[in-house]
Order: C-alpha cells, then sequence, then structure tokens
C-alpha cells in the first residue's frame, strides 16, 4: 500500500466524482424544477390547465423513473454520442446521470410545490398576478424548504448513481472503490473511499437541512 | 360601486348539482359596509368569490367600479383585481416574506419602483398601527396582527373597494373587536366600500350598513341594519332578539312587543305609562344592544287594566314600535 500514490489516485477521481455530480445537478435542477412546475400547473385543479399535457409529461417522468440506471446508462449511448460527442468518460457520464435525476427531482419539485397553500395562490389571484408571477413570487420562494431538500436527495441519488459510471469510463470514488477495492481485494482503498463516500453523504444531508431550516420562516 | 345582478353559481358534483347561487342581485353604494350572513353552505365564500372572479359565475353579471367585470378579457381583468382588495380568514400571507414585504407585495406586482414601495409600506404599516413589525415574519405574529397586515396588503394600491371573506372568523372576541374597529375607521377616512361575508351576528352589529341574509343561494332578506332591526319580524331583529319560547298567556291580558330606538331607550317610558293610564305593566323579557352605534331595546310586556287601548296608543304617539300579539 502506497499512499505516496493512492492520494493523487483518490484526489483525482474525487474530482471526478465532484465534476460528474456537479455539472449533472446543475443541469437537473435547471431542466427538472421547469418540469415540477409544469406538472402542478397543468393539473387539474392548477394554474394553466392542461390534463393532455400533464398526462404525457406524467407518463414520461414515471417511465425515465422506472428504468434501472445501469440500463438507462447503456440505452442512452447513442445520444450521449449525440450530444457530447462521445459515449465514454467523465463528461458522456453526465448525460445519464442527469437523464436519471431530472425526472426524480421533477416529482420532488412537484411535491414541494403542492405543499403551497392554495390560499396563498388564490391571494395573489385576487391580487391581480398573472401565472408567471405567481410561479416567480408565491410558489417558487414558498417552496423554497422543500427544494433545497429535494436538491440535497437528488445530490446523494447522483453520488450513489455516479458509482455505476465505471461502467462507461466515467471514474469516480465509486469506480475506485469498485475496481481496486473489490476486484484487486485492496481493502484499505475499499475503506477510504466508502469512508470519503459516507462522509460526503452525510455532509450534504446536513448541510441542506440546515440550509432549508434556515430559509424557513414558518 | 358593486352591482351583482341576477347571479348564479352551479356546482356539478359527481352525481349532483348544487345551486350554490340562485340568481342573486344586490347593489353595494359607494362607501358602505355591506354584510351579508348566513349559516355554513348557504354560498357566501361563492358569492364573495365571484364578485372579484375568483370563481366563474354559472350566469350573471357583477360590476365593480364601473367596471362589468363578468365580461372582461383576462388581463384586464387582472388590471381592475389590483383595484379591489381582499382579506381572508386564514390570512393567506407569504410566510418567506417579512410583514413589509408582504405588504409590498401588490406594489411589486404593479409594478411601483423601489422607492414608492418602501414610503407606501411604511405609511401602511402605521396605517394598521404594525410599524414596529415591519421586518418580523407572519409565523411570529399574533392573529390580529396577521389580519392587520392583510388589510395592509389589501391597501396597498389605494383601492375603493375591499372584500372580506370571514375576515374576523378565526380570532378571539377582543381581536374581532379591533379588527372591526380599523375596518369602520378605514371606511371612515377612505371612503372605503367594504362587502364582508360573515356568520357572526356580532359583526353586523359592530359595523354594517347593509344586510344581506343568504340562505341555500337566495337572499332572503335585505335593507339597511337599522330599518330591518326595529322591524320585529324581520330575521335579522330575530337574530338579535330571538322571541324565546312562547310566554304563557295570562288571560284577560295583552301582550306586546316593544322596541325602543335611539333616545327613547333612554327615556323611562314604562314608568310614565303606568303613572298616566289606569293599567298594570308586567315585564317579560327583554334586552338592550348597541347595533350600529345605537342603543336598540326590545321589551316583552303584558298589560291588563281599563286603558290598554289607550297606552298602546301613547307608546306608539312616542315614537315606540309596539307589536300587540
Ligand atoms: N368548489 C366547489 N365544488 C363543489 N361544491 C362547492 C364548491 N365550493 C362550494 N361548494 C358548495 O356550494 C355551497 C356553498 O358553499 P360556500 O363555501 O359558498 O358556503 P359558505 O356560506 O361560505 O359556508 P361556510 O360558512 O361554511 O364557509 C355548499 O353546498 C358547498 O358544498
Ligand atoms: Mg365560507
Amino acid at each position: 500500500m502506497d499512499w505516496s500514490v493512492w492520494i493523487p489516485n483518490l484526489s483525482h477521481a474525487a474530482l471526478e466524482t465532484l465534476y460528474m455530480v456537479g455539472v449533472s445537478t446543475l443541469l437537473t435542477v435547471v431542466l427538472g424544477l421547469p418540469l415540477g412546475v409544469l406538472l402542478v400547473i397543468t393539473d387539474r385543479n392548477g394554474l394553466k390547465r392542461a390534463p393532455a399535457l400533464n398526462q404525457v409529461l406524467g407518463a414520461v417522468v414515471n417511465f425515465a423513473r422506472s428504468l434501472p440506471f445501469i440500463i438507462l446508462l447503456v440505452v442512452v449511448i447513442p445520444f450521449t454520442r449525440f450530444v457530447v460527442g462521445t459515449s465514454i468518460g467523465s463528461t458522456a457520464a453526465i448525460v445519464p446521470l442527469s437523464l436519471a435525476a431530472i425526472p426524480f427531482f421533477a416529482r420532488v419539485a412537484e411535491t414541494g410545490l403542492r405543499e403551497v397553500d392554495r390560499g396563498l395562490v388564490e391571494a395573489a389571484q385576487a391580487m391581480g398576478c398573472t401565472t408567471w408571477q405567481i410561479i416567480r413570487k408565491v410558489l417558487l420562494p414558498e417552496a423554497l424548504p422543500s427544494l433545497i431538500l429535494g436538491i440535497a436527495l437528488t445530490i446523494i441519488n447522483l453520488i450513489g448513481y455516479s458509482a455505476m459510471a465505471g461502467v462507461i469510463g466515467g471514474g469516480g470514488l465509486g469506480d475506485v472503490a469498485v475496481r481496486y477495492g473489490y476486484q484487486r481485494f485492496e481493502t484499505a482503498v475499499m475503506v477510504v473511499t466508502v469512508v470519503l463516500l459516507v462522509v460526503v453523504v452525510q455532509g450534504i444531508q446536513i448541510l441542506g437541512s440546515k440550509l432549508a431550516l434556515k430559509v424557513s420562516k414558518r | 360601486m358593486i352591482q351583482i345582478s341576477g347571479l348564479s353559481k352551479v356546482f356539478n358534483q359527481s352525481r349532483q348539482t348544487v345551486w350554490a347561487l340562485d340568481h342573486v342581485s344586490l347593489h353595494v353604494a359607494p362607501g358602505e359596509i355591506f354584510g351579508v350572513v348566513g349559516p355554513s353552505g348557504a354560498g357566501k365564500s361563492t358569492l364573495i368569490r365571484c364578485v372579484n372572479l375568483l370563481e366563474r359565475p354559472t350566469a350573471g353579471e357583477v360590476i365593480v367600479n364601473g367596471q362589468l367585470l363578468t365580461s372582461l378579457p383576462e388581463a384586464d381583468l387582472r388590471r381592475a383585481r389590483q383595484q379591489i382588495g381582499m382579506i381572508f380568514q386564514h390570512f393567506n400571507l407569504l410566510s418567506s416574506r417579512t410583514v413589509a414585504g408582504n405588504v409590498a407585495f401588490p406594489l411589486e406586482i404593479t409594478g411601483y419602483d423601489k422607492r414608492y414601495r418602501q414610503e407606501r409600506v411604511e405609511e401602511l404599516l402605521d396605517l394598521v398601527g404594525l410599524t414596529e413589525k415591519a421586518h418580523a415574519y407572519p409565523a411570529q405574529l399574533s392573529g390580529g396582527q396577521k389580519q392587520r397586515v392583510g388589510i395592509a396588503r389589501a391597501l396597498a394600491t389605494e383601492p375603493r373597494v375591499l372584500l372580506s371573506d370571514e375576515a374576523t372568523s378565526a380570532l378571539d372576541p377582543q381581536t374581532t373587536s379591533s379588527i372591526l374597529s380599523l375596518l369602520k375607521d378605514l371606511n371612515r377616512r377612505l371612503g372605503l366600500t367594504i362587502l364582508l361575508i360573515t356568520h357572526e351576528m356580532e359583526v353586523v352589529k359592530q359595523i354594517c350598513d347593509h344586510v344581506a341574509i343568504l340562505n341555500d343561494g337566495r337572499i332572503v332578506e335585505e335593507g339597511a341594519v337599522h330599518d330591518l332591526i326595529v322591524d320585529p319580524d324581520s330575521r335579522l331583529s330575530q337574530a338579535f332578539f330571538p322571541r324565546g319560547e312562547e310566554v304563557i298567556h295570562t288571560p284577560g291580558t295583552t301582550s306586546a312587543a316593544v322596541t325602543f330606538v335611539g333616545k327613547a331607550a333612554d327615556r323611562p317610558v314604562l314608568a310614565s305609562l303606568v303613572r298616566r293610564f289606569d293599567i298594570d305593566v308586567n315585564i317579560l323579557g327583554g334586552s338592550i344592544q348597541v347595533i350600529g352605534g345605537r342603543r336598540i331595546g326590545r321589551l316583552q310586556i303584558e298589560l291588563s287594566g281599563t286603558q290598554v287601548p289607550q297606552a298602546l296608543t301613547y307608546l306608539r304617539e312616542t315614537g315606540l314600535r309596539v307589536e300587540v300579539k
């Protein structure tokens, strides 16, 4: 066990995880949040009723969520190649990671947005708000604590998924644990990566809860 | 100021259709406080929600500030709503905004600049007596304080009309009283027209000029509070002066309900009655209430003796309402 080799190796893997999870999280929030909002407002009792669209979106989200990640990873390879030009490496892994997390986060966001008191929406309508103003000034700020918790949950999921990214050469901490720790019996490496992952996941959970509590003025 | 004509609202539930409002018409004059009372399920909330079209009426017209709201396209309707304030039973304040932020909300929607908003918020918080709570969050306020914020928010864009949906129903009697005084004060000072719905007779008693009683989606009684209250047959006066159980009628006597209004309530009318005429008076029951700032009393009496008809005429001549049974 030569730590002078392992420390750079591990930090490189950690950076890969950070990169994959970070960019995927960003994409997930940017695309999943509007999807969640759409799911809420196109609903039967929503601000912009569109039952057909609502059902289609709901079906797509459910389909994507029912797909095991390891399968999704392989199925979307052609799409990945089309988007990033290659189907292997950390950047390529971002595509399936985001595709898996977007529908998940959309549902989490939907739930949070639905929890906003209907009375608030009604008061805003009575004041003459447009639908867009209601989304931006009522629904999103009021749901912010749940959205933050949802983002933390999404990041934790993405870290879990990213361990499988090794399949398409994405690298990262999970990949190190599997390749060295499991396949080559480097128990120490396994332990270190697992501890690192646990610490990071715990940290994100705690941070998310703290932040959610801080922005919640209820 | 508010003209409602032939308003109907039908809800189609799974198997039955509910006529929440059945051809309701009413007129709220400028500067008036108009109360709509009625039992639970009468359609009160539906009625007030139809006034700013939160609920689309099935039939009928709503005119507010001279605008036929029921025919406005959506963008114009939004602009019209900015000129109609509304307060709610559960306040409906944004928990993520401070008191000042909540009051500023309608001003942001209307597009006022930041400097004006700040000035106006200060003014409004002063108006409702919450200046020192400007930076508190709704969760840190009492119910009464929350409703004051609701009122400040509703008045931010200087509407001429305020709609109030059970605004005091979640408050204790003392707080209710202070909110009602505030509303009355705003009504007087700003000439604000208020349409309020309530199931509390107390509210009608304290601040309403005009009242409509809604039952099963229909208006069953409507009029000026002081006219209805002196009419012993009106539902309103019966609500304030319940007849109670029928008193056993003593043979050979005449029983009468006497309503005292204003100054008459302070004069010792009965004493002089007994002195002037050859009669006996037996008081069976009665009460005095202050309604709309006026003292109104109702006495249930029994008269016997030789001069009963003269005595009754005398009572009527002194300006009292006398109902003989
Ligand atoms: N969205 C709705 N869908 C179906 N029925 C409704 C709806 N809203 C109200 N109703 C029905 O319309 C009738 C009138 O309801 P409304 O809420 O206006 O009564 P209310 O006088 O405000 O009663 P409360 O004093 O209990 O608030 C009731 O029978 C109610 O069940
Ligand atoms: Mg109601």
